[in-house]
């Protein structure tokens, strides 16, 4: 009878501790000092083994993929998600809410996440004209076989609608970043991205948010430079800059606050995401949720480091940040902002730095995006299941963004 | 001989119910209907049982037909990745009982051209 | 118990089938969707391509990237697996920057 009690204390012993993250990690509040000497230890311990357990359980399951190096197209990635309960429970994501952790796994022996077959072997675009106003008919122009190409891969009677709904937000868009062209220099960080992403419905209505069996379209505007153009000139003063050159300029200068975070393991937070949104007259905002969203503007940190140079950081033109939630504007103190930032920074800093690969796995992580909810008061904290994520902080090791 | 030790015994072994985590399960996070996150604790074995092999041979079948892919020449825009996601919709056996854990979108396999 | 067997090995046999046709199914579906948006792609005129530019004609900001997720067909069942498939498929298209330019940096030269 002694080895049944044996057997029931084997039992209740092979139940394993939950990994949780601390709760002031999800809330709004900033908490800057003592970050993570302020939370339980054992609890931290506890987060960082369940972290490692689903990292391993994720890459066994990669583990009978064959890579035939012959083949010229082969799977060179590989992107999972991880989420977080209310309660702080982590785990690998489910159906239904948002996730917290997206991670990519790329293949070994590869340089990074792209590839330069694109820049090879495309051919030269066409003479570039210059226009003082993005001509209308141009703009149809260049979106129309999109359309037709979203749409071909469902039945939708509806094309004129969607291609009206598309060439509505690119004008929009065209007007937005004109403003955002002036954006001057303010630190290592800048604007380099926008993407437009839509939904279209079967019965082919656009949409801002995934409904059904939508199909979706994410356009993405890049932003260049001449080869030849000349040195970075002297910001703008800031009575020259519109309202949405400062908002970008700010969060630039804002994003500052992470620092310069490099790991061992050779992580560093160079890449964060911001859901924007507009007001009627084209102000930007921060959504507070996707479906508020109209766009996003990918803001990244060069490797080299730069030379150092006196800038503004526009604290006293923008002390505060518009955000839309429920279809309702509030200013977020753009301090508090600061603040969040840096402890996203943190959050996200966690994720890295207990990244693990296994020497047998044929992917190895090398991209972390923490997913990030912004509050009322400018909080910021990563998103539960039950959240909406308006920011996204990405933490890569040896990959070019 | 009394038999109320296996009874106990048998009792502790009930409670261990598929909503607490063992060191071989892993937790999987989602929503109820009503928007309220839960937690379900699935058997780690099971889980890479079922999917290690199929997902091996949806890499091989999506790398053999983008091998035969001939692209437009004159077109100004390049294939440039291919993704393939997967939502998995699975139910594992705990301590007899059926459960329903679902995963969706949890995987997306990312194919490029050298 | 013949006829157990037999009715056994069909089943297994079936199943083990239905392991490997979903992912031939899911390539399938992929290369025919792949050569429908290419063609539809091709539409687009090669004539000047237009772009915002800024005041100085330094900077501007180029469509350079197009990414297109679709649900090829509703889900299906793997039934030795005992597994329901929900496939998605995205497209990520690219084009080369313009003569002349590159992608923007905050470097000094």
């Amino acid at each position: 009878m002694k080895y049944f009690f044996i057997l029931a204390l084997l039992s209740l012993n092979s139940y394993a501790s939950t990994g949780k993250v601390p709760t002031h990690w999800m809330s709004s509040e900033n908490q800057e000092n003592n970050f993570l000497t302020s939370t339980n230890e054992a609890e931290m311990t506890g987060l960082e083994t369940a972290y490692l357990k689903i990292l391993n359980v994720n890459q066994d399951l990669f583990k009978e993929i064959s890579l035939d190096a012959k083949k010229t197209w082969s799977l060179q990635s590989i992107k999972t998600e991880l989420a977080l309960s209310a309660e702080g429970t982590i785990g690998v994501m489910g159906a239904g809410g948002e996730a917290a952790l997206e991670l990519v796994w790329i293949r070994k022996g590869t340089s990074n996440g792209s590839s330069s077959f694109v820049e090879n072997s495309a051919p030269e675009a066409e003479e570039i004209q210059m226009n003082g106003e993005m001509n209308e008919a141009a703009i149809l122009r260049e979106i129309t076989p999109i359309v037709d190409m979203a749409l071909s891969s469902q039945r939708s009677p509806k094309r004129q609608k969607v291609l009206q709904r598309l060439y509505s937000e690119a004008i929009k868009f065209q007007k937005t970043i004109r403003e955002l062209e002036s954006t001057p220099v303010m630190g290592p960080w800048y604007a380099y991205k926008y993407q437009l992403e839509l939904y279209v419905s079967a019965e082919g209505d656009v949409l801002f948010f995934e409904v059904g069996n939508a199909i979706r379209l994410r356009l993405e505007w890049w932003r260049l430079k001449k080869d030849q153009a000349p040195l970075i000139q002297s910001p703008f003063a800031p009575t020259e800059l519109s309202e949405n050159a400062k908002f970008i300029a700010g969060i630039a200068s804002d994003l500052e606050a992470m620092g310069n975070l490099n790991f061992e393991n050779g992580f560093k937070l160079n890449c964060l995401k911001v859901g924007v949104g507009s007001t009627v007259k084209g102000n930007l905002l921060i959504v507070k949720s996707k479906a508020s969203a109209t766009g996003s503007i990918f803001f990244k940190r060069d490797d080299i480091s730069q030379e150092s140079f006196a800038l503004p950081n526009l604290m006293e033109e923008v002390s505060s940040y518009g955000m839309i939630e429920n279809n309702v504007i509030k200013q977020i103190p753009r301090m508090s902002f600061r603040s969040g930032i840096e402890k996203a920074a943190k959050i996200a800093t966690f994720f890295a730095k207990h990244a693990k690969t296994s020497e047998e796995s044929k992917f190895e992580l090398r991209v972390i995006e923490t997913e990030l909810e912004l509050f009322t008061n400018g909080g910021i904290g990563i998103v539960n299941v039950e959240g909406s994520a308006g920011l996204t902080l990405f933490a890569t090791r040896n990959v070019t963004i | 001989m009394s038999k109320w030790p296996a009874t106990a015994t048998l009792f502790i072994l009930i409670a261990c119910k598929h909503d607490s985590p063992t060191v071989e399960s892993i937790p999987v996070i989602g929503l109820d209907k009503g928007g309220k996150s839960t937690v379900n604790y699935i058997p780690q074995k099971a889980f890479k049982r079922k999917l290690g092999t199929f997902f091996a041979e949806i890499s091989d079948q999506v790398s053999t037909t983008l091998e035969q892919y001939e692209p437009n020449p004159n077109m100004p825009w390049t294939l440039s990745r291919v993704s393939v996601g997967l939502g998995i919709e699975s139910e594992f056996e705990i301590l007899d009982e059926m459960i329903e854990a679902e995963i969706e979108s949890d995987i997306e396999f990312r194919f490029q051209k050298i | 118990m013949k006829s157990l067997l037999f009715i056994t090995l069909f089943f297994c046999i079936h199943a083990q089938a239905g392991i490997l046709r979903a992912p031939k199914i899911i390539a399938r579906q992929l290369k025919a969707k792949l050569y429908s948006t290419e063609r539809a792609l091709t539409q687009y005129e090669q004539s000047h391509t237009t772009y915002i530019y800024k005041d100085t004609d330094e900077t501007a900001y180029y469509l350079k990237r197009i990414r297109l997720l679709v649900a090829p067909f509703a889900a299906f069942k793997v039934p030795m697996l005992e597994i329901k498939i929900i496939p998605k498929i995205e497209f990520r298209w690219t084009r080369k920057n313009p003569a002349g330019w590159r992608n923007y940096n905050n470097q000094r030269s």
